[in-house]
């Protein structure tokens, strides 16, 4: 029986569909505040304010016709899609929605674990884009190689700082951490703003949206994809940045902890706050170039979380 | 275990059944020639895969190992006094200014 409640809160709450769902949702806000900041209505005729339309385009991109490359490397090209959806999927299962110790499934050292799901979906883009075949998805691959390794260093290192500070590698042990302490945005603000940035790059958005840069290289790693494929790669973007948010917000700012109401809905409102800083940073600046991204990252950033790091076993 | 286990397959049912879905609801096309050619803004160009420069690229994995070692072992040393700390991080630092050094001097 409880094997059985088990699967059920795997898959309807706080599982799959309620991921996916919330997901398309902050989607549709991204959406929303960015259209704004540019003086557009943003999604509007699709359910109340639009806010259906990121599942409509989802519905309509699946009822799309499916075209293969001819010189695609098959299997790969029709897994990788399938991957990438289950990778971001399985991490939200580790970040602790209903109670603030510990998420769906959780173990010492789901946070290394999670990490490795967030690298694990770069390698994936790179082996799509290989499959591919086709010129702009091979840049694209590149480049989403190179932005793996720029910002996966400064990443892993900003955000295994808290971690030494409180003790623990488990997402739960952090945020309990933080409910009886401060949160980690007072006592490690670099840290903070390098996890951040990080992650925009990881998630591939407006300034580091390098590899599929729209003016030059069509869609990047997923020009070859239509249909139900590209169905599902949107899907685990949209996935991939709750993820991120969420993440950040639970390492950063104390996660489900707060007064009064339930810890999901703290969750969510601070993940929604950094959904929110993400889509201000997307439309205020302009794309970054390869190797400005790269050195960036590398001479500034890296060394940023090395002090921080260092700040905060020394104090 | 099996709870791990589970927080994989159950994703990878989800993914394959909308996979599913959508090859039962999308359309079904005629074929046209040129359909199936890979991309290229109408230029009639053939696939190329991936070309990467092994010897510089090896370089950059290198540092890439270096570094990501470096921030599993800092995450590891929750017990361990400070000063440890210290002075593993301090030659990374070197480190990076060395590079960083290296790169100006070979202009970009």
């Amino acid at each position: 029986m409880d094997y059985i409640i088990f699967i059920l809160e795997m898959i309807i709450f706080p599982g799959v569909l309620f991921v996916t769902i919330l997901s398309l949702i902050y989607e549709w806000l991204d959406r929303k505040i960015y259209a704004r900041l540019q003086h557009r209505y943003g999604p509007l005729y699709t359910g109340p304010s639009g806010i259906l339309q990121p599942l409509a385009d989802i519905i309509k991109l699946l009822s799309k016709e499916d075209i293969e490359p001819e010189v695609a490397d098959r299997w790969i090209f029709r897994l990788t899609p399938i991957a990438l959806l289950t990778l971001p999927l399985t991490a939200s299962m580790y970040i602790p929605m209903l109670e603030l110790g510990r998420g769906l499934v959780s173990f010492e050292g789901d946070l290394v674990f999670v990490l490795l799901l967030l690298t694990l979906y770069s390698v994936s883009i790179v082996l799509a884009a290989w499959a591919s075949t086709n010129r702009f998805s091979s840049i694209g691959g590149i480049r989403t190689a190179i932005q793996l390794f720029s910002f996966e260093i400064p990443l892993v290192i900003s955000i295994l700082t808290p971690s030494i500070e409180a003790g623990t590698l488990s997402i739960g042990g952090l945020v309990l951490w933080q409910s009886r302490n401060l949160p980690f945005i007072i006592m490690q603000p670099i840290g903070f703003i390098v996890a951040f940035l990080c992650f925009i790059g990881e998630l591939e958005r407006i300034p580091f949206d390098i590899p599929h840069a729209e003016t030059e290289l069509v869609a990047g790693w997923a020009t070859e994809f239509s249909g139900r494929k590209l169905a599902l790669v949107r899907l685990s973007m949209d996935v991939e940045l709750l993820v991120a948010s969420m993440l950040l917000a639970c390492v950063y700012l104390g996660g489900g902890s707060g007064p009064l109401l339930p810890p999901i809905l703290w969750l969510i409102l601070k993940s929604i706050i950094i959904l929110a800083l993400m889509s201000n940073v997307r439309a205020l600046l302009a794309r970054f170039r390869i190797d400005q991204a790269a050195r960036g990252a590398w001479l500034i950033l890296t060394p940023l979380a090395l002090i921080q790091t260092l700040l905060a076993v020394t104090l | 275990m099996i709870e791990v286990a589970l927080s994989i397959v159950i994703p990878l049912i989800f993914a394959s059944i909308i996979y599913w879905i959508g090859g039962r609801i999308s359309a079904k096309g005629s074929a046209s020639p040129g359909k199936v050619k890979p991309y290229a803004c109408g230029e009639d160009l053939p696939g190329i895969r991936l070309n990467i420069d092994v010897t510089r690229f090896y370089v950059y994995l290198v540092y890439f190992m270096i570094f990501d070692i470096l921030g599993v072992i800092l995450s590891l040393a929750l017990t361990a006094s400070p000063i440890y700390v210290a002075l593993f991080i301090a030659p990374t630092i070197a480190a990076l200014l060395f590079i960083a050094l290296r790169i100006e001097d070979a202009g970009g």
